[in-house]
């Protein structure tokens, strides 16, 4: 059982990204987002502890963005993209970078699990806004940071993720329409789920089809 | 970590499209590199892999450049899969895929083409090793810079590591496009995939008995000192570049792949791993031209691979009977 020690979140909704002293010209939204979440869980002090980042499309949208001419983003691949928060973060611990779909957000929290063994893990999930051209559901961009750690100090907890092969007791939750289309939502449900004290099964799987079984995670009170 | 034995492993690159033909490439220093005119002009000098069949039909949803190239790999694995699900129940087995590491050329693909765009490769990968096989366990594709393939084999021993599986599927996908060439990175990569299955017990002539990951510096030289045990008797030393020997055995042969296949990147670490795996089980190291050793005890081997920035991870294999 994985005690959650922090949460932070960002979604469009909550206004701009306030600049930071560490931005550079050309750092792309996905970047200053995920680095936004990361340095408010702390994470800029703590540079040698283990990240996995969870994301679907990565800086896709960066790419096609740049291809039209409307961005000046550097990073077009997702280990460039990670690198460069890592550099703006100080960063000198093990980084995963996990994608899975619509079961990117489980597949992250399962990487993290498994790396709980060396001490503490930031997972951090996050997904640009639809790109354009891609005649995809629309959503914003959000950006979600858990600080799971092992240990007796009092505070919600986590099982590890699993598969259910039974309906989850409650439908999922409640996210905004803006974010509702994103693989990323279930990583949102959970940080507001913490924040709301709602105890108890929560879908993992982003396509609310699955979701009343398939990949789920058990939050559970202080003890 | 316990040895965990190899009971499955292919690999398809230019140089080939079996374990054989690979290494027989390797033995005698053929390249496969060739200038390729349908990546730009002038040609670039690139392992390619030329027109990849497209998927069969029930798993055409998940067609694309990566994942029909992935499947090259994974169409001869899947008996093995299948039994290792029956063996273990389907929720105990997983997959990690090292998924190419940029997306670009279907993007500019669907933009040229006015076309929607295609799911993100990681994730056609993904689908594609869930539709092909029964397992049910994690599936996930990951991503890092260089020998991404070597993230993927280290992830899969966590899981097993962690009691979260009983047999994982470690494997890599690389391709090359105009867009993704583009990229500044390395010289002459090139397009292959290479998986290996690795279960808790098995039927194998090969195990994968330690792993190390460092962050900066020299794996080798931390596997030598914490697994004394995996480089007693190391017979070669299996790289996609030049390293320095094997420090726990000096004059150790150092072999190297990437001027016969290219730069692999994503499929690379994996590569190496089963090629190394397949050197043991034929007994031969994959030495090219005369510099070959007729005495070499070739019972244990060491895969060393740049992992991201400035780290590197470090495999090594040894054969059961010995």
């Amino acid at each position: 059982v994985i005690r959650i020690a922090a949460t932070a979140r960002w979604t469009a909704e909550d206004g701009p990204l306030t600049p930071s002293a560490a931005d550079r010209a050309g750092s792309s939204r996905f970047v200053r987002m995920t680095a936004h979440v990361l340095s408010a869980l702390g994470a800029d002090r703590e540079p040698e502890t283990r990240w996995v980042f969870g994301t679907c499309h990565g800086p896709r949208h960066d790419a096609i963005e740049a291809a039209l001419g409307r961005s000046h983003a550097r990073a077009f691949t997702i280990p460039h993209a990670v690198q460069e928060v890592a550099s703006r973060l100080d960063h000198r611990g093990a980084v995963s970078i996990v994608s899975a779909g619509t079961r990117t957000v489980a597949m992250a929290l399962v990487e993290a699990s498994v790396r709980m063994g060396e001490g503490p893990v930031f997972v951090v999930l996050a997904d640009e806004s639809t790109p354009a051209h891609t005649h995809a559901p629309i959503h914003d961009a959000l950006a979600v940071a858990l600080e799971l750690v092992v240990d007796d100090t009092a505070g919600p907890r986590i099982s590890a993720p699993r598969r259910r092969s039974e309906p989850l007791p409650s439908p999922p939750r409640h996210v905004s329409a803006a974010v509702a289309a994103s693989a990323m939502w279930p990583a949102l449900a959970l940080v507001d789920a913490v924040r709301e004290s709602a105890w108890g099964w929560h879908a993992l799987e982003a396509d609310r089809r699955r979701s009343e079984a398939g990949w789920a995670v058990e939050l559970r009170p202080p003890t | 970590m316990p040895a965990y034995p190899m009971t499955a492993r292919a690999a398809v690159n230019a140089a080939g499209d079996e374990l054989d033909a690979i290494l027989h490439a390797i033995d005698h220093d053929r390249s496969a590199l060739r200038p390729c005119a349908e990546l730009g002009e002038p040609p670039p000098l690139v392992g390619w892999l030329g027109s990849p069949p497209p998927l069969p039909g029930p798993l055409r949803a998940h067609d694309g450049r990566a994942a029909r190239v992935l499947f090259r790999a994974l169409a001869p694995s899947t008996a093995a899969i299948e039994s290792a699900c029956k063996r273990w129940g389907a929720s105990r087995v997983g997959a990690v895929i090292a998924a190419p590491i940029a997306d670009l050329d279907p993007v500019a693909v669907a933009m040229r083409l006015s076309a929607p765009m295609p799911a993100p490769t990681a994730e056609a990968l993904v689908e594609l090793v869930l539709a092909a096989t029964s397992m049910r366990g994690p599936v996930y594709a990951c991503s890092a810079e260089g020998a991404a393939g070597a993230t993927a084999v280290a992830a899969g021993i966590r899981l097993l590591d962690a009691g979260a599986l009983d047999a994982v599927i470690v494997g890599g996908c690389e391709v090359l496009g105009p867009a993704t060439l583009r990229l500044p990175g390395v010289d002459a990569p090139g397009e292959g995939a290479a998986l290996a299955l690795l279960e808790r017990h098995g039927d194998a002539f090969v195990e994968l008995a330690a792993v190390c990951e460092v962050a900066s510096g020299s794996a080798l030289a931390r596997l030598a000192r914490e697994h004394a045990h995996a480089t007693r008797s190391v017979g070669y030393v299996h790289a996609i570049e030049p390293v320095e020997a094997d420090p726990a055995r000096p004059g150790v042969p150092v072999i190297t792949t990437t001027r016969v296949t290219g730069h692999l990147r994503a499929a690379a670490g994996v590569t190496e791993l089963v090629l190394a795996a397949g050197a043991l089980e034929r007994g031969r190291a994959p030495i090219p031209g005369d510099r070959g050793d007729p005495d070499l005890d070739l019972d244990a081997a060491i895969v060393d691979v740049p992992v991201g920035k400035g780290g590197r991870v470090a495999l090594s294999l040894r054969a059961r009977s010995s």
